[in-house]
């Protein structure tokens, strides 16, 4: 069967007439749609790769990846080209804790190895000399073997946390440790009371302020520096539109007079609900304390109310996650030199 | 007062449809006391080809490194031209990526309108608090609104914009500030500030207003239906 591989820039290709039948089968998460990956693309110093895997002419699978510039970062990449020299990163905008590829459910460990390995030579070839090599983030152990090989070096990252949700919101509750359990009652307890506080949880929300939100979320990460990390800030045109789809929920807590104190998302997925952004104002600013755990409680409350039984929490604050009934699933970096990617 | 007739061209510039101020390609105006703006260090001629190419310049360099623009440009389709309301709720994407100010320098702004005045002969002007009276753009069409020699322009964004020259026309900042008529109204892009970057920002107030050229100073002026 031949094999081929599509590179596509989605600043500048237009969208293959087979990849919205594929997210469909494969039931991908909103992050995957075509329009975010443009506006991702456009609005980020490291625009975006999206490799096609396309086997007999079928699209059977699809790798995303950012590609970043190492050193300081003063300006984006120009139309219609790649930075160079430049690391190509294995990493899906938005997603935390899954890796960024994905295959049809027929291709087994091995198949999902060669055709990631055609991807690599597609895309070293593609992006030329100046291209130094692949990292793949957010790589779940099990799926370890499908990237690692002769040259290429594996660390494990933090995990990334998951729980396995009970039928009821009584039930899940019930499942954690007193002191935390009681907390939780009198955060929401006192939330409720508050009169100057307003808390929103729509699905598709049209009056959210994309602006906003992006300063709330920048100031909110400068709070956890991460040396070396790449990643361009998240576009204020790329948040509004991400949670504007029916397919997210975003709680947001305001003051009256529509301060916003805080927001968190839920990537609504059918069969792994995903938490999103997180992002709240510092209590010096006026924000206002125990706001992530009331976030998580209706979080966790609604999945358990559409029959959701999982949720994935992301990667980070994982000793807090864990007192909320959420295990640790190990994950691993892989980087792969330019010369081990044959 | 002679003005000569504006015309507005289209060029392609970078990918976008760029419409001039209204003033004619090779027009070249020399200040009529060459002496006094070299005193004042303003530049002595004034170019519409190079202020064109000043103005290009900072666009692309606004698409290449500023996230608003980047965002606005590439995304949205349609009219380039944002609001002062827009300009002040996206400020902290207005910065470029390298890093820059948060807000518009007040006092190299003062200063340069100071020597602008000094150079169009109208040198009593002596903005902030000196005697010389300050409008907005909103009150140009205004009959009412005073129009001496001195009186100077502002936005409380942009900062100094222009001035009242001794021929009773509003002079525009030219070494420093771009205008382009379009649909809205007059759009103005400070050429010099590198962070806030802000280009093409419509002036409030400013839909009947038009960009001419003065003849006796030989830079760009603001008239209205009145001059």
């Amino acid at each position: 069967m031949s094999v081929s591989i599509q590179l596509l820039d989605p600043r500048t290709d237009p969208e293959p007439p087979d990849w919205v039948d594929f997210q469909r089968r494969q039931q991908l998460y909103p992050m995957w749609s075509y329009d975010l990956l443009r506006i991702a693309s456009w609005t980020s110093w490291a625009p975006v790769l999206l490799g096609l895997i396309r086997r007999s002419g079928q699209v059977v699978g699809a790798v995303a990846a950012m590609c970043w510039r190492p050193g300081r970062r003063r300006a984006f990449a120009p139309p219609g080209s790649f930075p160079t020299p430049c690391v190509l990163d294995v990493w899906l905008v938005g997603s935390s804790g899954r890796p960024s590829w994905i295959f049809s459910d027929e291709i087994d460990i091995t198949g999902q190895r060669e055709l990631l390995r055609a991807f690599e030579r597609a895309a070293l070839s593609h992006l030329g000399l100046g291209c130094v090599g692949l990292v793949y983030r957010d790589v779940p152990v099990e799926s370890v073997p499908v990237v690692t090989g002769r040259g290429r070096v594996t660390k494990p990252v933090g995990g990334n946390a998951l729980a396995v949700l009970p039928s009821s919101s009584k039930d899940w509750l019930s499942s954690l440790r007193r002191t935390r359990r009681q907390g939780l009652r009198k955060h929401a307890a006192s939330l409720e009371a508050d009169p100057e506080l307003v808390i929103e949880y729509p699905a598709g929300g049209t009056g959210l302020d994309g602006p906003a939100f992006a300063q709330l979320l920048k100031q909110h990460n400068q709070n956890y520096p991460e040396q070396l990390d790449p990643r361009s800030p998240v576009s204020a045109a790329y948040l509004e539109a991400l949670l504007r789809r029916p397919d997210v929920r975003t709680i947001t807590y305001r003051t009256r007079n529509s301060k916003l104190l805080a927001f968190g998302s839920l990537i609504d997925h059918p069969q792994v609900p995903a938490l999103g952004w997180w992002a709240k104002l510092d209590l010096e600013q006026g924000g206002r304390p125990h706001l992530y755990f009331d976030s998580l409680m209706r979080h966790v409350s609604y999945v358990i109310s559409r029959g959701g039984r999982e949720l994935s929490a992301g990667r980070g604050q994982l000793d807090v996650k864990a007192t909320l009934g959420f295990t640790e699933v190990p994950l691993c970096g892989v980087a792969v030199p330019r010369w081990a990617a044959r | 007062m002679e003005v000569i007739q504006r015309r507005c061209v289209d060029l392609p510039v970078g990918g976008f449809r760029l419409e001039r101020g209204g003033l004619q390609r090779g027009e070249v105006g020399v200040f009529a006391d060459a002496a006094a703006a070299f005193r004042a260090r303003v530049p002595i001629r004034y170019s519409a080809a190079r202020w064109d190419r000043a103005y290009r310049r900072i666009t692309r360099d606004s698409f290449r490194t500023v996230p608003f623009y980047r965002e606005r440009w590439a995304l949205t389709p349609g009219s380039r031209v944002i609001t002062v309301d827009e300009a002040h709720r996206r400020g902290p994407d207005l910065i470029p990526l390298g890093g820059g100010a948060e807000e518009t320098d007040e006092r190299h702004s003062h200063r340069s309108i100071t020597r602008f005045a000094v150079a169009l002969g109208a040198a009593h002007c002596r903005a902030g608090g000196n005697g010389g009276q300050v409008t907005t753009a909103d009150h140009l069409a205004d009959p009412d609104s005073p129009s001496l020699p001195g009186t100077l322009l502002r936005d409380p964004m942009l900062g100094y914009l222009g001035v009242v020259g001794d021929c009773g026309f509003w002079h525009l900042l030219w070494p420093e500030v771009y205008a382009r008529r379009t649909e809205l109204g007059i759009a103005v892009t400070l050429l010099q500030q590198q962070s806030p970057r802000l280009v093409d920002v419509l002036l409030s107030g400013s839909a009947a207003v038009t960009i001419s050229l003065c003849l006796r100073h030989g830079c760009p002026v603001l008239t209205t239906p009145r001059c």
